[in-house]
């Protein structure tokens, strides 16, 4: 107990539990949205297209996060489009413009000179080494993501709920259906860089899952979500730092273990209540 | 708006998807207070013809009208319930949140819906009879449930018009009956005018009082029937000698417009001009 409040008195730790306190507010509020409209597909393809933004800003010696992000939110706007053309064939789309992202990074950071970044950092990120200006732009862009939910509120439920009702009623369906991609990506990009892609996807997807079982409305599902992956941060944070191994992975395990415990809690109550039922 | 004046008005409508024409020639009138059943086969654009009215599609060329204006600008007048919600069982909203986004954003503040929103949201469930289950999710409802709550959604929008389009698709063939009556009642209660896109034929026998054949084209009747050209639009013509014939025969007998008159007359009781 006292190395744990050795270990918080360290700044960088300050900084992770901070940096997994803003990425949940993110997470929750978008990973509730690409869970409840089904593309977790989409998201995925969203954030390893990212790496292409990577391998673009090492080769041409830009900065990176500008870099990233245009590039990210150009990938996810062109996976609008795909969308909303394809129809039947988004999948495989996505697919193709994922992998595609991804290699197109690789590449890319093979040719170019001199110290080659780490794909391990990017797919597990650093949260303990994130810097002060960063967890100024992931508050920024908390700030953004949750004034847009709430503006958008009643068009995103409506849409999410039904896309063709939402039309008909006047709700900006077309611009909503650019921007939700391009919030994930922002969100994404932001967050790569400190717990890493494979978290994204994990903290974008379990925790507003375990969210939706009890939740009652959208925005009950979203603060749910945000708690949900606060949890999980902070727990696996701290199992990490006690038993000195990757952050990312650890948090990813705890939350992992976590998703399959209540699922399978749920299902076992849900057969004992209808073997009662039976018996009666 | 002029009492008389038609809800729903096309003239010469035609559309295309990326040059494949779905309709042509299309003209169709709905009066206050009609109830329109559309039937016709998969593809042959019953759902392009609602997405029309709604102006959720733009046609190539030819006039709309819905409750005298050019589509989308009436659709706060018209209550829509589509072919089917892609929200799974699992969407966390509760039946009152799912009625309230049919009322008018105008009314409503950015989370918590004022009184008047609730209370507009409340009397139309009432009116399908869905009020006590307010609060439950939506997704512990039954299919005939859930649909009901749909059309509630619709009519919290102060609808003059309601639309629906396949609304019995996740309801068993005795339930559908049930609730066409139940619309076909709630319709004359309100005044409404009704739109209501079916493949199902037992529509035919509840209270309606127009039917539209759509295939490639529409042909209309005043009344709950068919006549022969309709069958004919639907099922295609056909020797005497095939089974089709008499199965055209039988239907037109049973749902054609003098049901114990001559054949004869057929053509003669069918008003299928709209400009009269």
């Amino acid at each position: 107990m006292n190395d744990l409040w050795q270990l918080l008195g360290f700044g960088f730790m300050q900084n992770a539990l901070l940096a997994g306190v803003l990425a949940s507010v993110a997470c929750g509020i978008i990973g509730s949205l690409v869970v409840v409209n089904r593309m977790v597909f989409l998201a995925g393809g969203i954030a390893h297209t990212a790496y292409g933004g990577v391998g673009l800003a090492f080769f041409m010696g830009w900065p990176a996060l500008p870099c990233t992000l245009g590039f990210t939110a150009a990938a996810s706007l062109l996976m609008g489009v795909v969308t909303r053309r394809s129809g039947e064939r988004t999948d495989t789309v996505v697919g193709v413009l994922w992998a595609a992202g991804m290699a197109t990074g690789i590449i890319l950071i093979d040719l170019s000179p001199g110290y080659a970044a780490d794909l391990m950092s990017f797919l597990f990120g650093s949260i303990l080494a994130v810097p002060a200006l960063d967890l100024w732009v992931m508050f920024g862009l908390d700030v953004l993501v949750a004034v847009l939910a709430a503006y958008f509120y009643h068009d995103l439920l409506a849409m999410s709920f039904d896309t063709e009702f939402a039309a008909a009623r006047g709700a900006p369906v077309v611009l909503l259906h650019y921007l939700l991609p391009l919030m994930t990506a922002l969100c994404v990009v932001m967050i790569v860089r400190v717990v890493g892609l494979i978290l994204v996807i994990a903290l974008v997807t379990i925790p507003p899952y375990l969210a939706e079982r009890r939740a009652r409305s959208l925005g009950g599902m979203m603060i749910r979500a945000c708690v949900w992956s606060l949890a999980f941060c902070t727990a696996g944070l701290l199992l990490s730092a006690a038993l000195d191994i990757t952050s990312g992975a650890c948090i990813i395990a705890v939350a992992s273990v976590c998703f399959f415990v209540l699922c399978g809690a749920d299902a076992l109550r849900e057969k004992l209540r209808r073997r009662a039922n039976h018996g009666a | 708006m002029n009492v008389n004046q038609p809800v729903i008005q096309m003239q010469g409508v035609s559309f295309a998807y990326n040059g494949r024409p779905v309709l042509s020639d299309v003209d169709l009138r709905v009066q206050p207070g009609q109830f329109l059943a559309v039937v016709g086969p998969n593809g042959g654009g019953k759902t392009t013809l609602v997405k029309l009215m709604l102006g959720l599609l733009r046609p190539r060329s030819g006039s709309i009208r819905v409750l005298g204006q050019e589509p989308p600008r009436a659709s706060r007048f018209i209550g829509y319930v589509p072919q089917h919600t892609h929200a799974r069982s699992g969407f966390p909203i509760t039946v009152l949140d799912t009625a309230l986004m049919g009322v008018d954003r105008s009314c409503q503040a950015r989370f918590k819906p004022g009184r008047e929103a609730r209370e507009k949201a409340l009397q139309a469930l009432a009116r399908v009879d869905m009020e006590q289950h307010a609060n439950r999710l939506f997704g512990e409802l039954s299919g005939g449930q859930r649909q009901r709550v749909l059309i509630a959604r619709a009519l919290a929008a102060d609808a003059r018009l309601l639309i629906l389009d396949e609304p019995t698709a996740s309801i068993d063939p005795h339930g559908s009956f049930c609730f066409f009556d139940f619309l076909c009642k709630m319709g004359e209660a309100r005044k409404l005018s009704i739109v209501a896109v079916s493949h199902d034929m037992s529509l035919l026998t509840t209270r309606i009082s127009a039917v539209a054949a759509v295939n490639r084209t529409v042909i209309c009747s005043t009344g709950p029937q068919m006549s022969k050209p309709m069958l004919e639009l639907l099922y295609g013509r056909h020797e005497h000698t095939c089974a089709m014939d008499d199965y055209i025969a039988e239907l037109s007998r049973r749902y054609g417009p003098v049901a114990e008159g001559a054949p004869d007359h057929v053509p003669h009781s069918a008003p299928e001009s709209p400009h009269e």
